[in-house]
């Protein structure tokens, strides 16, 4: 059930594209969907264990990659190669042509921006010492504002520019962020972008907790035991104004908090649930309006136990389910736009991604995963994100009204 | 142009201590706030700026802090946890700590401070490196403007270890907390009246060694607003972006608004 005010408050997504394990740019990434071939590869850590990984292939363009100047790192080398796919520069160009540049803004969702570059300005500098090298760039690739400046750049835009920064919901948080400014008068539209790479402070950081899996992970499996870390870059395009006849709304977005635990999520899924009971509610849609659900499904037994939860008390257990995790690791800050992007191919393609690995659904978790890609279709989504720090997200997307 | 109403503001930090305005009160340093808790002892000191100046904030602000919407900007990460992390990651096995690794994300100040109060409010953390306290600033605007709920904004920043501060200019720490809102009350200290304008300004302090801190530190970017707010002055102040220049007009209202029957047109820019 929409209300006028809800449709009233629409944004229209006009462009995206994705870069991630599943490829570069978004036919590549339809394709590998629709096959049922995941991104996830084997990955030796120190200590003879092994993960998986979803990293981003090599970049196949054959343009000359741009200089990326003092920005130069591993992650803007990743953003300024995506920017590149699906006609997203023309698009964006499109919009500064319309509004102005300086009514184009741009919001990033990253939790380690070029943290990797200072990873290796450790390990190759003078060990024991206090020595980093002469490479230190700490204003320009360290910060997480380094992104955004890239993109601004990248793009030719000088609208108000942000990094959101919260944990695995950062990119999630950027669709509401840039639904607040655009509302608020500071700009008419926005780059919304989330980018990680697969950096080590990530990747032996959830190995510390006991968190990461020792096989592609497997989310709401009975034998799920861990994350799978991916490396992203999603760029979406958000207006104000109907641009044309492909265009997703954003519908509505729910923010909350838990107060419960900095890393486990609260066990009844409480913080999940008020995200996506105001979700809806902006939206002005009941939980029967949604069709597909793409859950933040990170495959560690608390984190899908505690989503399960927020999702039967909301939606019961007869809404299609997924988590993409199984195809492209989580992308962490780079998640929420990821997902979001797999869902407007979702929603453009008429059917829901299988939650891949998933083989044998845990008996206490009652969620209706789907364990194939299912053909049905889709109008209205909803996807979740929720990070560190009890940190959540619900983005509901459809068809533009 | 974008009004804010401005409850209260605690600071931490050089600046303003004495000949407090009633609803600025402004701490020289972090331990004078109040006996550190066991929590606060173990915190990094990012965490620990942070959760002193709330508690220093919670002491006076005319609401409950934890039923405001949270918004927390700072330029960078915890360099510390960063120094820590990036210290194990080169040590064989690679023993990252698992207590680090709940810190290294931006959101731990903001996780930490809504633990302590319960706060299940929407809860963001950005960074806009030398603009973040303006796009705070804009952030809690338009969290004001979505739901109307009090906006707990609070903007910080610490120094690092000496490995990562030798890579740029040494500064001091400085934290604030500032309680706005939407619409005008009996407790409104200030209101702001804000405009976003092309090019980069920075409005200077007169004092050598406050400037200093100024264009140092991207909290202490608050100074020249913080300190017209402290000594009960109505000015005008630029707050350059990385993009733009945010444009703030301070204007008094405890003392006009005893007079009754103004309407908040009354305080708008002439």
């Amino acid at each position: 059930m929409s209300s006028p005010s809800a449709k009233g408050n629409d944004l229209y997504i006009t462009a995206y594209t994705l870069s991630s394990a599943l490829g570069n740019g978004n036919p590549a990434t339809l394709r590998r969907l629709l096959s049922g071939a995941g991104g996830l590869t084997e990955y030796p850590l120190e200590n003879e264990q092994v993960t998986w990984l979803g990293r981003i292939a090599e970049d196949d363009s054959d343009e000359p990659p741009v200089d990326l100047g003092p920005l130069d790192c591993v992650s803007n080398r990743l953003l300024a190669a995506a920017a590149r796919r699906d006609g997203f520069q023309p698009a964006v160009a499109r919009a500064v042509a319309k509004y102005g540049s300086n009514r184009v803004g741009c919001f990033v969702g990253t939790i380690t921006a070029g943290l990797m570059h200072i990873e290796d300005c450790y390990r190759l500098n003078n060990p024991g010492g206090d020595d980093l090298g002469d490479d230190t760039r700490l204003d320009e690739v360290l910060n997480l504002f380094s992104p955004a400046e890239c993109c601004q750049k990248l793009f030719g835009i000088s609208g108000p520019a942000v990094t959101v920064s919260t944990a695995c919901s950062s990119s999630a948080k950027v669709f509401a962020a840039a639904a607040r400014h655009i509302r608020a008068g500071f700009c008419d539209a926005a780059v919304l972008v989330g980018i990680e790479a697969a950096c080590d402070t990530i990747i032996y950081g959830f190995r510390s907790l006991g968190l990461l899996s020792t096989s592609p992970c497997r989310p709401w499996d009975r034998h799920r035991d861990g994350i799978s870390v991916g490396e992203a870059a999603g760029f979406a395009l958000i207006e104000s104004d109907h641009a044309g006849f492909d265009d997703i709304g954003l519908l509505g977005y729910g923010e909350s908090c838990d107060a419960y635990h900095m890393t486990a999520p609260h066990p009844n899924g409480d913080g999940a649930y008020a995200a996506i009971e105001t979700a809806l509610r902006r939206a002005g849609l009941d939980a029967r309006d949604i069709d597909y659900i793409n859950l933040h499904g990170s495959g560690t037994p608390a984190n899908d136990a505690s989503e399960d939860a927020a999702i039967l008390r909301m939606f019961g257990d007869q809404v299609v389910c997924s988590s993409t995790k199984g195809w492209t690791g989580h992308t962490q800050g780079a998640a929420g736009i990821t997902e979001a992007i797999i869902c407007f191919m979702a929603m453009k393609n008429g059917f829901a991604p299988a939650s891949l690995n998933t083989e044998v659904q845990d008996s206490g978790l009652r969620a209706r995963v789907a364990l194939k890609n299912q053909p049905f279709r889709i109008r209205n989504v909803l996807s979740n994100s929720f990070g560190f720090g009890g940190n959540n997200c619900a983005l509901i997307f459809g068809e533009p009204r | 142009m974008k009004s804010v109403f401005v409850d209260s503001v605690a600071v931490i930090g050089s600046g303003g201590e004495a000949n407090c305005h009633p609803r600025v009160r402004w701490a020289a340093n972090g331990d004078q706030v109040r006996k550190s808790s066991g929590e606060l002892r173990r915190a990094s000191p990012v965490i620990r700026l942070v959760l002193q100046v709330t508690a220093l904030h919670s002491d006076f602000a005319s609401l409950d802090l934890s039923i405001c919407r949270p918004v927390f900007t700072c330029s960078d990460g915890d360099m510390h946890v960063i120094d820590n992390i990036c210290l194990a990651l080169k040590t064989p096995g690679r023993p990252v700590s698992p207590t680090q690794f709940h810190n290294v994300v931006h959101n731990a100040a903001a996780g930490h401070w809504s633990l302590g109060v319960k706060s299940v409010a929407p809860s963001i953390s950005i960074s806009a490196r030398y603009g973040s306290f303006a796009a705070g600033i804009m952030e809690a605007i338009g969290c004001l403007e979505e739901d109307g709920l009090p906006v707990l904004l609070v903007s910080y920043m610490h120094p690092g270890p000496p490995r990562l501060d030798k890579y740029r200019p040494r500064f001091r720490p400085f934290a604030l907390s500032m309680l706005l809102q939407s619409e005008r009350t009996p407790d409104t200290a200030f209101v702001l009246h804000t405009q976003l304008s092309g090019g980069e300004r920075d409005t200077p302090v007169g004092d050598p060694d406050l400037e200093r801190l100024r264009a140092l530190n991207p909290a202490a970017k608050a100074l020249p607003l913080l300190l017209a707010m402290a000594a009960g002055k109505e000015t005008s102040i630029d707050l350059s972006l990385e993009y733009a220049t945010l444009e703030v007009e301070i204007r008094q209202c405890l003392e006009p608004y005893a007079r009754h029957g103004a309407s908040i047109d009354a305080y708008a820019p002439a």
